[in-house]
């Protein structure tokens, strides 16, 4: 059955055993990935959860000349905030407002009459209908709605079928709206000849992590077609005539570019993040040899890493004892520019765990068995027990546990709106980490507050509320 | 995007009016004459395939849904008579949950388990819960699944009614790429004038009736010993006569979209039939009346 056949695709656990719980070292997990099946893990308490109709609604925030239509109650477009704030809002949001009388007797007269107002009222070249908990209960029909009206306005008509519960990994979310987005843009073929251009992966990126990437693969002379950030439908469309495509970050983005590979033909550069000096320029091999422009690579490579050295002059984390905290991708590649820039790496927390990170485990388990990785989405109690038992000199995370994590009078540095892709990111990371170690008396003052967690809590085992599942 | 393996084909009709039977004696008809056939029950009382299976139990494809690990399809699935793969949805229990959502969900996961690509069926049946109460009892007609639904019915005004409203779901749907409707089965045909009546509704919601099936003892019979006719009576009349629905379905590829009479129209409609039924009984004859 063609990949694009369902609703939606499966999700992150059954396609790629995702963990979103799990604490141990790096030699047992990769023990563990090693084999055939691998037992899913449960919280028997969690602090936080994101769903995947809010990581559904990142990528469809970026989608520009579109509107989004959430088909439910009133509350899921509060999540239009915090896209707001994170700086990807080029849709327009709108929400049918379910009330009790809907949820009973079908609200599709109320979808089909918001379709064809936003039509009148923006002429957007899409309009994206999104699913939520309560109408993936009650069934309610948005097909016919897709369907009728995609004809009768000529107008490209997306449902996204996210549930808020089919998967306990919010990255599913991704996967569901890029599902859409090729299933119902993209077309039925691949493109009769493949043109001389690279799409760029590009999946809920800082908008100057993706200059960056842009400005450096330009310097290659490489022409490039960026997807789903700030994009168009149009270039949806294009992306299937790609020589090639290149992510940004082979974990977020690996639906997008299995489907442009499997249904389409377009070969997937699968490659680790180009974030740190070696992982930007191993990013940057791997296109060139691709493309046959090795020494142009090479040429770029060298010349940067006299510039960053330049930058850097003397900074060195050599015995700073570091802990990160970051999405799986990021984690992994900010390890490596730690480790660059002479640091030590306590420990990491990462947002989930599976198949794709099998060669950073493998690569991990050859210098640092025992380097511990906690996987969890916003359990700031586990992270904060763990980090009083590591007591690192520094820990890099984003806006969500910073706050908490200075409590404990640790320097913190969080990398929420700093772009660290390329070469240049080397040298931001390293500044703000050196601002951030240059003054503790911030840390010192908070430290003085007590903490929100009892003590009692701190004498458990930092995964006490992780367990296998038992079925 | 590959085309779709089998003929597939949802059977509605009012809770209790034989539409598992029905449906698992057109099976067995059908893997009879040497198709491979699927057979599908979609209600959470998981009783659609157990006069295929001699009444053994079966682990309904719900009952593995939090099954993460490599799911097979042997594990929701029976071999029954003849070979048709029997699958049940499942659901909850009574009072509990949300059936609905089960159905979704359950034809989901067939989907995921690629059924239809690995058994290769030429027939699939999706046998639906009488009482269509909400969107997810209609997913079989809907989402590209059935290509052609058939509603199960007797001469009674109750499983009439019920006929009536299911040919607004089917009505509802068909436009936009649901199920079109391929025609009524009449049921528990005993009366003189049943036939006729059910001819007549059929008519005049712009379809037909396909076969009529005799109310029978052999199928009573054939239940409690949980078989179908044709695995129990095969001989019999009544296994012929679902041999011949079998046929229909099979050589037929018509379907239409239903036009359900409105409350008025079909209280009207029942009033006219009540009046000449009751004629038949007190003795008066019309003309062109071939009761």
């Amino acid at each position: 059955m063609s990949p694009l056949r369902p609703k939606a695709p499966r999700s992150r656990e059954k396609r790629l055993d995702t963990l979103g719980a799990w604490l141990g070292t790096v030699s047992v997990a990769s023990k563990e990935f090693a084999g055939d099946e691998i037992p899913q893990r449960i919280r028997t308490f969690a602090q936080s959860r994101n769903d995947d109709l809010l990581y559904a609604l990142r990528i469809l925030a970026g989608i520009r000349d579109s509107v989004t239509i959430i088909h439910g109650p009133r509350g899921c477009v509060a999540s239009s905030l915090h896209h707001l704030a994170a700086g990807g809002n080029n849709t327009r949001w709108v929400v049918t407002n379910l009330d009790e009388r809907d949820t009973i007797m079908g609200a599709d007269g109320k979808l089909r009459k918001s379709v064809v107002a936003m039509y009148r009222r923006y002429h957007p070249s899409v309009v994206f209908i999104v699913g939520n908990p309560v109408i993936a209960i009650n069934n309610d029909d948005i097909q016919s709605v897709v369907e009728e009206l995609n004809e009768e306005l000529e107008l490209p008509i997306v449902p996204v079928y996210v549930t808020g519960f089919s998967s306990q990994n919010a990255v599913s979310g991704y996967d569901t709206a890029l599902h859409s987005l090729m299933k119902y843009l993209a077309g039925e073929t691949s493109a009769a000849e493949k043109k001389e251009f690279l799409n760029l992966l590009s999946v809920a990126e800082h908008p100057q992590d993706r200059k960056e990437a842009q400005h450096l693969l330009e310097e290659l002379g490489i022409t490039l077609n960026v997807i789903p950030d700030d994009s168009t439908i149009d270039l949806f469309r294009l992306a299937v005539a790609a020589r090639a495509s290149i992510p940004l970050c082979p974990d977020a983005s690996e639906y997008l570019g299995a489907i442009l590979q499997q249904k389409y033909g377009v070969p997937l550069i699968d490659v680790t993040r180009p974030v740190g000096f070696g992982g930007t320029g191993r990013w940057l091999r791997s296109i060139a040899t691709f493309l046959g422009k090795e020494d142009a690579a090479e040429e770029l490579h060298r010349r940067k890493a006299v510039e960053t050295a330049r930058q850097l002059g003397s900074f060195s984390l050599k015995g700073v004892k570091v802990y990160i905290s970051l999405s799986s991708a990021n984690a992994f590649s900010v390890l490596g520019l730690v480790e660059e820039l002479g640091g030590e790496v306590a420990g990491l927390t990462i947002t989930h765990l599976d198949r794709l990170h099998i060669r950073h485990l493998e690569e991990l388990v050859a210098r640092n068995p025992s380097l511990q990785i906690h996987v969890s989405d916003g359990q700031a109690f586990e992270e904060i027990s763990i980090l009083r038992t590591h007591s690192p000199d520094l820990y890099i995370g984003d806006s969500t546990h910073v706050g908490q994590v200075a409590r404990l009078g640790i320097p913190v540095v969080s990398l929420e709106s700093l772009a660290l892709v390329g070469y240049s990111g080397v040298v931001r990371v390293a500044r703000r980490i050196k601002t951030a170690l240059a003054n503790g008396s911030y840390g010192d003052s908070l430290a003085k507050v007590n903490s929100p967690y009892q003590d009692a809590w701190f004498r458990r085992s930092h995964n006490w509320h992780i367990k296998q599942e038992v079925k | 995007m590959s085309e779709k393996i089998g003929k597939h084909i949802a059977i509605y009709g009012k809770g209790g009016i034989g539409k598992s039977t029905t449906a698992s004696n057109i099976s067995a008809a059908l893997t009879d004459s040497g198709y491979r056939v699927i057979q599908i029950g979609c209600d959470p009382k998981s009783d659609s395939t157990t006069i295929l299976r001699g009444g053994n139990d079966l682990p309904t494809v719900l009952d593995t849904l939090r099954e993460q690990s490599k799911l097979r399809i042997e594990d929701i699935s029976a071999i029954g008579f003849g070979g048709v793969l029997c699958i049940e949805a499942g659901g909850p229990v009574p009072g509990v949950g949300c059936a609905g959502r089960g159905i979704n969900a359950a034809v989901e996961l067939l989907q995921e388990l690629n059924v239809f690509d690995e058994f290769k069926p030429d027939f699939v049946l999706y046998d639906v819960l009488g009482d269509v109460v909400c969107g997810g009892f209609a997913v079989p007609i809907r989402d590209g699944l059935a290509d052609r639904a058939f509603v199960v019915t007797s001469s009674d005004f109750m499983a009439i009614f019920a006929a009536n409203n299911l040919f607004k779901a089917v009505n509802k749907y068909a436009p936009s790429g649901g199920a079109r409707l391929g025609g009524v089965i009449a049921n528990s045909i005993l009366a003189a004038y049943a036939p006729e009546l059910i001819d007549d509704f059929a008519e005049k919601t712009g379809t037909n009736v396909i076969g009529y099936v005799p109310r029978s003892l052999v199928v009573a019979q054939s239940e409690l010993y949980g078989k179908t006719v044709i695995e129990a009576a095969p001989q019999s009349e009544q296994a012929q006569v679902y041999r011949n629905l079998a046929k229909y379905i099979d050589e037929n590829e018509d379907s239409v979209i239903p036009k359900p009479l409105n409350s008025p129209e079909l209280k009207k409609w029942a009033r006219e039939w009540g009046d000449r039924i009751f004629e038949v009984e007190t003795g008066v004859v019309h003309e062109m009346a071939s009761i």
